[in-house]
């Protein structure tokens, strides 16, 4: 199922090794705090193992959500990007 | 994964290979959705961290020269662990099953060459009758050579190799004459050439051939089987016999078809030197990997080419240890 990763953590080592990790579980940056991509249940619960294991009891927030076919139709992303500035 | 880049460097990070150009960073996958390595280039580093996270997770990395030659592998010393099915195979050689083997494969791979000939026959039936007519002849020819397979009486394979050879010899002119009129007009091809090919259609046969030699190895070695112990081919030192023979059932569906069919599409092969050019190496490697990836019914279900290999694999296993049936894989038109 596709997997949106979410985090708000403080500590930047911590954070770093959050990140590599979703890395290693092949997940997409989609944002700074932000990883997606295609896991199936045991991957995401492995990963959700070793997150909770990483962040032990320092300070700091993971989400992690399974998003079915049907929700992820929905899904839209709004965007915009400023023009290059001229001198 | 196929390394082909000059000076690439191969190395781990956390949980995933990645591969560097000097500081650049040209891919990183996790080390869980990576089947085999291939170092397809010269000049390319790999880190011993990345070999030992390779081997720990059943990942094998080949090493294949310029022309698709195969010159060295990478794979657990503990992977030769069933001894049965190496001593049975070993012993195989010796009687009955060592031919009923040999025969399968010759069989395997004639009924295969004969389905290709029938798939490119397909698409040409309204727009050139004549050679749909002559593809359609040349296969039964082909398959009164098979049908001679069943004549032979010996008690092991030794007795009969040389009508064994001899039976496929005569199939495959049949078939490679039929693949020069199927490619006619489209790239220069006097007939096969099988080393130090200099012409292009060859060398691209030879080079997917390369590749399927890979696959092949990587599914008999994980089946538990010695890659040098063949039974058609002779044993000859550094030459992996039961990997030529094993592959005899797939390189008409696998390679053959998908190189005649770049080829019709217009495909222009560009060689340098004698050899092929990189992107050319890459684009062949790219369409076999590809095919291997695609589904053929195989034992009443649709399986992806490389699935019915590793399957296969470990049929000839149980079938040298005596507890199944082997019978080849035969691929549909």
């Amino acid at each position: 199922m596709q997997t949106l990763v979410i985090y708000d953590i403080v500590d930047d080592r911590l954070r770093t090794k959050i990140s590599e990790t979703c890395k290693d579980y092949g997940l997409q940056r989609i944002q700074y705090s932000a990883f997606f991509g295609y896991l199936n249940r045991n991957r995401r619960e492995e990963l959700q193992q070793r997150l909770k294991r990483l962040l032990g009891r320092k300070e700091g927030n993971i989400q992690i959500y399974p998003l079915c076919d049907k929700d992820m139709a929905l899904r839209v992303e709004i965007q915009y990007k400023p023009p290059p500035v001229r001198e | 994964m196929i390394v082909d880049q000059y000076g690439a460097f191969v190395g781990k990070r956390s949980e995933r290979l990645v591969v560097r150009q000097g500081k650049e960073v040209l891919v990183e996958v996790p080390f869980v959705s990576v089947e085999q390595v291939t170092i397809a280039s010269g000049g390319v580093s790999v880190s011993s961290d990345a070999i030992r996270e390779c081997v720990e997770q059943g990942i094998q990395i080949n090493f294949l020269s310029g022309s698709g030659k195969p010159y060295a592998k990478i794979t657990s010393p503990h992977l030769s662990g069933m001894v049965i099915t190496r001593r049975e195979q070993l012993l195989a050689y010796y009687d009955e099953r060592g031919l009923q083997l040999a025969r399968s494969f010759v069989e395997g791979k004639i009924r295969n060459q004969i389905n290709v000939l029938k798939y490119f026959a397909k698409h040409r039936r309204s727009i050139d009758a004549a050679l749909h007519r002559r593809l359609y002849e040349a296969a039964e020819r082909m398959d009164a050579v098979r049908a001679e397979l069943h004549d032979l009486e010996a008690s092991n394979v030794e007795a009969i190799r040389g009508q064994m050879m001899s039976i496929e010899g005569r199939a495959a002119d049949e078939y490679w004459q039929m693949v020069g009129e199927v490619i006619l007009g489209k790239v220069e091809f006097v007939g096969r050439e099988r080393r130090g090919a200099t012409d292009p259609f060859n060398s691209m046969l030879n080079y997917g051939y390369g590749i399927l030699y890979q696959q092949a190895s990587g599914a008999l070695l994980l089946a538990g089987l010695e890659p040098y112990g063949g039974f058609l081919h002779a044993d000859r030192s550094g030459k992996p016999s039961l990997v030529l023979d094993f592959v005899e059932e797939f390189r008409a569906q696998v390679v053959d078809r998908t190189i005649i069919a770049m080829i019709s599409r217009g495909f222009e092969p560009q060689m340098e030197e004698g050899r092929l050019t990189q992107p050319t190496r890459r684009e062949v490697a790219d369409r076999v990997l590809e095919r291997l990836e695609s589904t053929e019914r195989y034992e009443g279900e649709k399986h992806k080419v490389k699935t019915i290999m590793q399957r296969q694999a470990r049929h000839l296993a149980t079938f040298v240890r005596r507890e199944g049936n082997y019978r080849p894989f035969v691929a549909t038109w």
